[in-house]
């Protein structure tokens, strides 16, 4: 395993971590570890941030799931999260919790950590193309529009970063 | 931030591109080779996923699940297309006669025609999957109403919820708890939670909608719920039921409509000229509230011509001698004054009723919404009885019910008086509570504290009448939680939310509203997306947590699934599984019955039959029927056994025993010239179907409909905005200048006018609770939601 | 055309509740703005005598469509079958929704300036494919299953029914053009109508309501 691979897989993993928890003094820690990454709030500002971008009970300030954002009806459990859904069963794969849905970007980074950490480059650039590069630069505009901390914009726009990198470079992901 | 050559170098190298700082933020400073412990997805060696099995490798294919809808109460059968566990479309069910027909030779010939569906029905999955839904428990931070939530697991919820009770019942005793919930919906689970809690204070739904209508009916003919047989109907006259706008069951157009090709005249009385009056041969517009008024002059034309049926009238009714008398003077020049509807029309229509050979005669939440409300419904439930209009083909008939059985728990009942008077100052009040009332305690802490409210798919704030009253009301609990799909303005308030199930998502029987046993299946169609419980599971999970148990140790065991069975196996004899594989998860248990009153059976063991009266009762006391010396006749399930022109019942308790007619209490002034009244459309339920976009899209406002030529004399065009000002509240809206309303009216469409709810829902239209001044009827304890008088100016 | 479908709306019996817009919506995966079928609410007469009367309508499938001669890139045609008019360049996703990705549509908006009924609707910004315009296909992969269109077979109050145009046109009371439907003479429509028994001449269709 290479350099390059090895930061991949985990800064994928951190990303995938940074949706999907909500945040505690460890998780930012974790994050700050992999990512240089300012943190400017204390815990408690950034829970609140992380429940009105993500959570509720108000409109979401960011949906994290892809069917909100690449479906006609913008709603949760569209097309995409059937085609992600089957995207991993051909890796082999199925979702391990009932927590999130599969179009979750949190779940969708870490497929991602995990077509780095099995060197999946051909499905990997397949999964960039067909799902990530179509509404990931949308929903991480949205997390950095409305994101009152720093920790999230530039979480949203380091995600946003890696994902058009990974789009337009695809022939190089590989790169062992 | 210094960046190292060598992180330049394994960009491009990554990348292919020149590093610049503006394309890739921070990448440089990936150190690759922390720990990481938030997560130990890394640990196992395929992370959050695992190896699919070979079934979940398979390619997914389409079902279709039958189940019941519950975008509002009518329950219509649907069947559902499921992808993968996604829904992709719903459909209407044809083997559930709600959404075909109510009478059981008419389901039997339609329903190869397939069953209906409503715009709600149709636009299920906009709600369904709603991302503004609620996704966790939350609890409030800060001041109530501060807007502050802060998100907590299911098992912290219920903790919470069982520790602020139990301090809540330690300090003021658990009759301090008041709940409230839909009607129809998980109640039983509900009911079963106060019981065992000891609090006597459960409310739902009802109390907004018909109780007034229910009282109105069966204090006269002994059934809460006589359904319209519209389809066979000679004639049809409605007094304030709009059932092509507010349609409950999606079977309702389609026998109206049937019954109209095949030639009955259809007359709607109603202030506005509503979805049903479009279609009616013949719209009565008459100032709101007063069609007991009309109903009572329209007994007085049929009485005093003798149009009526003798031989019904004596063998099957008592007080008919009282009620000629009564009625003597309620001419059809008398309700004009009142009513403003010409004489002349109310004659012709009652010679119309009196020769038509089948007629359907009802009366809804327009009139029942008033402070006369009761009398009124029982002056128009005497008009079928005059003519023998009931339970026969055409007219109002019993519905036959069978279904599922509440098995409730073995517990004392609660010491303490019910908070809203019901039983006691509401003798004639229904199990539905009077909400009015109880919210008058939560205010005052009179007849004694009320400390914590539990709000169940209900958002009590907009939907009990006067709003300022609600809010205040609900700032003076210690304790609230509010269970909902979304952030409704009742959820707003609450110090706990927790997010409630989709229809689609959970359990249910549903046993009413055609006049045949029948019994639909609702059953969760897909998984919870949000991953949350179901209303049943988390009013079971803090019943668990307090400990709860009856006399005989039973608490909260079963699963929901497993209630329902032992519900349907008390029932019917059936099981859920039988019932799942049945035809569209239907029951069907028998055929519409007519004229049921008068069929006779032996008089069974232990019965006892009352020497006055002769009504038997069996041995718990339920009403059989009427003994004729022999058998036991049916009879109606009034105290008499008979329809009751004249209630006894109703005197002994100091109120009128004759249908009288008094104006309602809060009629227009000089300073608020117009009565306010709302109504319902297809389009919408209640106030909670307000951020659904299609239905958005289908009705996104409600103007206040005025009277074009009033409109006129106002100065006001069609779309001015205008301020609504009513003794309580203003609020500003467009008008809508039609021709559609009685000129001293004007009117909202319920339901709009939300300040939270979601984003679709926020911002649109006015809200009409606001100005009602919130009362109870004397009788049935009804909420008052259409009667105040308003002034209207360009705003 | 022989065998030519079409609508048949039975406006006496419409209580323009909007449940087929609903199905349109739900079938075809139709987001707001977008409406394939529409229920116009119509307003007239004087009180007490006013006249409410609805006229919902998807496209009417016209024997002599307007639109296809006008379209650029021919992406309309009319079916040989059963003569619906339809669209060359969708076509269907396994989940039964309508795929549009490879749609040709310029947006030039010739179709709706020619369609006498303004059917065909803009999509200004699809969640996938270009921009273009989109209108009622006769719900075609429902008909060649055999099933009627969604809207038909959601309909609450009998209003809307699917049958061959020659079928429609023996009902007893069958006309071709209600109150506040163009004139059928250019295009031909294939939709056919049953007037509301009560009416007026004086109707406006009334959007706030």
């Amino acid at each position: 395993m290479n350099t390059i691979q090895m930061k991949n897989i985990q800064v994928y993993h951190i990303l995938s971590l940074s949706f999907l928890k909500i945040p505690d003094e460890q998780l930012i820690a974790d994050v700050q570890d992999v990512i240089d990454i300012s943190s400017d709030a204390d815990v408690f500002n950034l829970k609140m941030d992380y429940t009105q971008l993500f959570i509720g009970p108000h409109k979401l300030l960011a949906p994290p799931w892809e069917s909100v954002y690449n479906s006609p009806l913008k709603l949760v459990c569209q097309e995409p999260l059937l085609e992600v859904r089957k995207f991993y069963r051909d890796a082999g794969l199925v979702l391990n919790t009932q927590n999130y849905l599969d179009d979750h970007i949190g779940i969708e980074l870490e497929f991602m950590s995990y077509l780095w950490k099995y060197n999946l480059s051909e499905a990997k650039n397949t999964f960039v193309q067909e799902h990530l590069a179509q509404w990931v630069p949308d929903f991480c505009n949205d997390v950095i529009k409305n994101a009152k901390t720093a920790f999230y914009r530039d979480i949203a726009l380091f995600t946003k970063n890696i994902i058009s990198i990974e789009s337009e470079s695809k022939n190089l992901a590989g790169v062992n | 931030m210094e960046i190292l050559k060598k992180e330049k170098n394994l960009f491009s190298e990554v990348t292919g591109k020149k590093f610049t700082r503006r394309e890739f933020l921070k990448w440089s400073s990936v150190t690759g080779t922390a720990a990481i412990a938030s997560g130990l997805f890394l640990d196992n060696k395929l992370g959050i996923f695992r190896e699919a099995t070979a079934a979940e490798k398979e390619a997914k294919t389409g079902t279709w699940i039958y189940t019941c809808c519950n975008m509002c109460g009518g329950q219509t059968g649907i069947k559902v297309n499921v992808i993968d566990g996604v829904i992709r479309k719903i459909e209407p069910n044809e083997h559930n006669p709600i959404g075909v027909a109510n009478i059981y030779n008419d389901f039997v010939n339609e329903k190869s025609r397939g069953g209906r569906m409503c715009p709600k029905g149709n636009s299920a999955i906009k709600s369904l999957y709603d991302p503004d839904r609620l996704k966790t428990p939350m609890k409030r931070i800060g001041e109530r109403g501060s807007g502050q939530w802060e998100p907590i697991t299911w098992e912290q919820a219920i903790e919470e919820a069982a520790s602020k009770l139990t301090e809540i019942k330690k300090k003021y005793g658990a009759e301090s708890l008041v709940w409230f919930s839909e009607d129809h919906s998980f109640t039983h689970i509900q009911i079963d939670f106060c019981d065992l809690f000891g609090t006597p204070n459960y409310h739902n739904h009802a109390n907004l909608c018909d109780v007034s209508r229910k009282r109105g009916f069966s204090t006269v003919m002994g059934d809460e719920r006589p359904l319209a047989d519209f389809q066979n109907a000679d004639y049809v006259l409605l007094f304030g039921w709009n059932p092509l706008g507010a349609m409950k069951w999606a079977h309702l157009p389609a026998i109206i409509n049937r019954g109209r090709e095949k030639g009955a005249k259809l007359v709607v009385v109603d202030p506005v000229f509503s979805a049903t009056a479009a279609k009616a041969d013949e719209w009565i517009s008459l100032r709101p509230g007063t069609d007991g008024a009309m109903a009572l002059a329209i007994g007085n034309v049929i009485v005093t011509e003798k149009l009526y049926n003798k031989d019904f009238i004596e063998n099957w009714t008592i007080g008919f001698d009282e009620y000629e008398k009564f009625i003597a003077d309620k001419t059809p020049e008398w309700q004009e004054k009142i009513t403003s509807v010409p004489a002349d029309v109310v004659r012709r229509i009652a010679r119309e009723l009196a020769s038509s050979k089948s007629a359907v005669i009802d009366v809804w939440s327009g009139p029942g919404h008033h402070t006369n409300a009761t009398q009124g419904s029982r002056a128009v439930a005497m008009i079928p009885a005059l003519l023998g209009f009931y339970d026969k083909s055409g007219t109002m008939i019993s519905p036959d019910k069978k279904g599922g059985k509440h098995i409730k728990f073995s517990v004392d009942k609660s010491k303490a008086q019910r908070v809203d008077g019901l039983g006691t100052k509401y003798p004639f009040g229904h199990g539905s509570g009077i909400y009015i009332e109880a919210r008058e305690a939560m205010l005052t802490g009179k007849p004694y504290p009320v400390k914590a409210a539990v709000f169940v798919f209900q958002n009590w704030v907009m939907s009990v009448p006067n709003t300022a009253k609600n809010l205040e009301a609900i700032k003076n609990m210690e304790f609230v939680i509010v269970v909902d799909t979304h952030l409704s303005e009742t959820a707003e308030l609450a110090d706990l939310i927790v997010p409630g199930s989709n229809f689609l998502e959970r359990y249910d029987l549903n046993s009413n509203w055609v006049t045949f046993p029948a019994l639909g299946l609702r059953q969760p169609v897909v998984k919870s997306w949000i991953n949350g419980m179901t209303e049943y599971e988390f009013v079971k999970a803090v019943g668990k947590k307090l400990g709860l148990k009856d006399k005989n140790g039973k608490g909260f065991e079963k699963t929901d699934e497993e209630a329902m069975n032992e519900e349907l196996k008390a029932g019917i004899n059936i099981s859920i599984a039988e019932l799942r594989a049945m035809d569209g998860a239907t029951w069907i248990g028998g055929k519409t019955t007519y004229e049921k009153y008068s069929k006779s059976a032996k008089v069974p063991e232990g019965a006892v039959v009352n020497t006055d009266t002769k009504v038997v009762k069996d041995k718990d006391g339920k009403y059989i029927g009427v003994s004729n010396g022999f058998w036991v006749v049916n009879g109606f399930k009034t105290p008499s056994g008979k329809i009751e022109f004249y209630s006894k019942q109703l005197k002994d308790k100091g109120y009128d025993p004759l249908p009288v007619y008094t104006e309602p209490e809060d009629k227009p002034t000089s300073e608020y010239p117009f009565y306010l009244i709302g109504w319902k459309q297809a389009e919408h339920t209640h106030t909670r179907t307000f951020n659904n976009e299609w239905l958005m899209e289908m009705k996104s406002d409600n103007p206040l409909w005025m009277n074009t030529d009033t409109g006129k004399k106002l100065g006001l065009n069609d779309g001015d905005e205008v301020w609504i000002e009513s003794p309580i509240s203003k609020a500003k809206g467009k008008v809508h200048l039609t021709e559609g309303i009685h000129p001293e009216v004007v009117g909202l469409h319920h339901g709009y006018g939300h300040w939270a709810l979601g984003s679709v829902a926020k911002g649109k239209g006015v809200a009409d609770g606001q100005f009602f001044p919130g009362k109870a009827e004397a009788i049935s304890g009804q909420a008052i939601t259409k009667e105040v008088g308003v002034k209207i100016y360009k705003a | 055309m022989k065998n030519q479908l079409g609508f048949y709306f039975n406006q006496d019996n419409c209580i323009g509740c909007r449940a087929c817009e609903g199905a349109c919506k739900q079938q075809w995966n139709v987001d707001v703005t977008v409406r394939y079928r529409k229920v116009h609410t119509l307003e007239g007469g004087k009180y007490p005598n006013p006249i409410t009367c609805y006229l919902s309508l998807g496209c009417n499938h016209c024997e002599e469509p307007a639109c296809i001669e006008v379209c650029p890139v021919k992406r309309i045609e009319k079916r040989e079958k059963d003569g619906l008019v339809v669209y060359n360049d969708i076509s269907l996703n396994t989940d039964g929704t309508l795929n549009y990705e490879k749609v040709t549509c310029v947006s030039c908006g010739n179709c709706k300036n020619a369609c006498p009924y303004s059917i065909p609707q803009i999509n200004e910004s699809p969640s996938k494919g270009k921009k273009r315009y989109e209108k009622c296909i006769g719900c075609y992969p429902r008909v060649d299953e055999g099933l009627k269109p969604a809207c038909v077979q959601t309909c609450l109050g009998l209003a809307l029914e699917w049958d061959k145009l020659a079928e429609n046109e023996k009902i007893s009371g069958t006309i071709k053009q209600l109150t506040g439907f163009p004139d059928p003479s250019d295009t031909k429509p294939s939709t056919r109508f049953k007037p509301a028994r009560k009416t007026s001449n004086d109707l406006k269709e009334v959007v706030l309501r």
